[in-house]
């Protein structure tokens, strides 16, 4: 992603945002509620249109090579949002009809691995928010990816389903080499989850991806980190 | 093509999961017949009679390409289009591996599946009801013909109708909204011949213009033309704003 940049009318919005998410990381994309993490997020996978800049994702650029760029790619955007007149099955049938080599099989794999086969036929609607948030990534994961983006994936979700959500990031990030760009503004949850970190503070890129491994050897924490990056840019 | 296609299925499976969509078509079979019935009732019972009873699936074609169909079509669109926005279910499939082009094409090719399965379904019934009922049909081609030349302004309607909707971010808003321009732009017909003659609603039930003062192809090729620019020009304005709105 070089030079992105959307400012909305009310004068908010991201500047000149730079970084590079290498294949195998967990990217996290840091930042307080408003910063314009959504924002970015958005702009990488079309949702909305960004002024300046541009965002290119496995060679392929999003404005111009739009299918090739988005057909490794999932994603779940603002809210783990789903058809929910449609039964859990069906969501991930919908999903399936853009890829020719997703079978019934998958479905059913991908529904036992977020732990929905009980509820397969069962309408989305009556889901709780956890078990929405499991089919949302369900849904993304499907094709088999490349890159996932996910956008808060814990918000909403208690402290059983934060941890099953991580370990499940996890274990398909190292068993099935999947990347993932995660944004959150729980400091915390960036440390257990991610391997590299960005940091975005009013719509500005503070830092453009650092090894959390490496910001442990100067710093306790990475709220430390955190703390003394976006004081250093002079906002706190 | 392959995306194109997919998403066709979706769209269209996404508008028959929703239970008022299949409840609108029993209705309007029901609908057809029960007419048929009334009909059938004062034809015996009354000496004079005001339904032409020879072209009772022509006379149905008249009252639902004016009324229902533009109330279905309209219903059609909102769902699609504003009502995924509201519903925050549109980015579902913006983010799949589908350009924007394809995704509005695929939903206008799911509500004129609707519209032609409207058609379709009070074609068949009134057909049937009117032989059930012994009520006289002189030329099932002239009917047949009449419900395929309706086709063509059903379709306009639905460029319109998906038109209409991109202004609006909620479904019920944008069902309202349009049925209420609709009604509008009929009621600025009826006091304006210049622009009576000129809209495209007043085509709607196109096939009624032939059996009135028979075929003449200069004017018929006229109205096809004048149909044809007001389908152009409503995609092209209605792919503009789906193809900018941000969710």
């Amino acid at each position: 992603m070089a030079g992105l940049t959307k400012i909305y009318k009310n004068g908010r919005g991201v500047k000149d945002i730079t970084f590079d998410v290498y294949t195998g990381d967990i990217f996290g994309f840091l930042g307080p509620n408003g910063a314009g993490k959504t924002t970015v997020m958005k702009g990488i996978t079309g949702l909305n249109t960004i002024q300046k800049g541009n965002v290119r994702i496995l060679g392929y650029d999003l404005n111009f090579q739009f299918e090739s760029a988005m057909r490794n790619v999932g994603s779940i955007i603002e809210t783990a949002d789903v058809y929910e007149y449609m039964s859990a099955y069906e969501n991930l049938k919908f999903v399936s009809r853009f890829y020719k080599n997703v079978n019934e099989e998958d479905i059913d794999n991908l529904l036992e691995l977020v732990n929905l086969t009980k509820y397969k036929q069962e309408k989305a609607g009556k889901f709780s928010l956890g078990m929405k948030q499991r089919l949302a990534l369900a849904r993304a994961l499907l094709p088999n990816p490349k890159l996932i983006i996910l956008d808060e994936p814990t918000n909403g979700l208690d402290i059983e389903g934060t941890v099953q959500m991580r370990n499940l990031i996890k274990e398909l990030a190292e068993k099935r080499k999947m990347t993932f760009f995660i944004s959150s503004h729980l400091v915390h949850e960036v440390e257990l989850m991610c391997n590299k970190v960005a940091i975005i503070h009013e719509g500005r890129l503070v830092n453009s991806g650092i090894s959390i491994e490496s910001i442990k050897k100067d710093f306790n924490s990475l709220e430390d980190f955190y703390l003394d990056q976006v004081k250093e840019g002079g906002k706190v | 093509m392959d995306s194109l296609k997919a998403n066709v299925i979706n769209e269209v499976r996404k508008l028959f999961l929703k239970k008022k969509t299949l409840a609108y078509l029993i209705l309007m079979a029901m609908m057809s017949f029960l007419t048929a019935l009334f009909i059938s009732n004062i034809q015996a019972k009354l000496i004079f009679i005001a339904v032409n009873s020879i072209s009772y699936p022509i006379m149905l074609l008249a009252i639902f390409t004016n009324s229902f169909l533009p109330l279905f079509v309209f219903m059609a669109a909102s769902d699609l289009f504003p009502g995924e926005i509201a519903d925050r279910t549109l980015k579902l499939v913006l983010t799949m591996p589908i350009s924007r082009f394809k995704i509005y094409i695929s939903k206008l090719i799911a509500i004129s599946s609707y519209a032609l399965l409207n058609f379709c379904v009070i074609f068949f019934v009134s057909l049937l009801s009117a032989l059930c009922l012994n009520i006289k049909i002189t030329s099932i081609t002239n009917v047949a013909l009449s419900y395929l030349a309706d086709l063509v302004p059903a379709l306009i309607l639905v460029i319109f109708a998906s038109f209409i909707v991109q202004f609006f971010r909620s479904g019920s808003t944008a069902l309202i909204s349009s049925i209420f321009i609709f009604i509008a732009v009929k009621t600025l017909s009826l006091f304006n011949t210049l622009v009576n003659n000129n809209l495209f609603t007043t085509y709607l039930n196109w096939s009624s213009l032939w059996l009135a003062s028979g075929t003449n192809p200069f004017r018929e090729l006229n109205l096809l033309l004048l149909l044809l620019a007001y389908g152009i020009i409503f995609f092209t304005a209605g792919y503009y704003l789906f193809d900018r709105n941000e969710v």
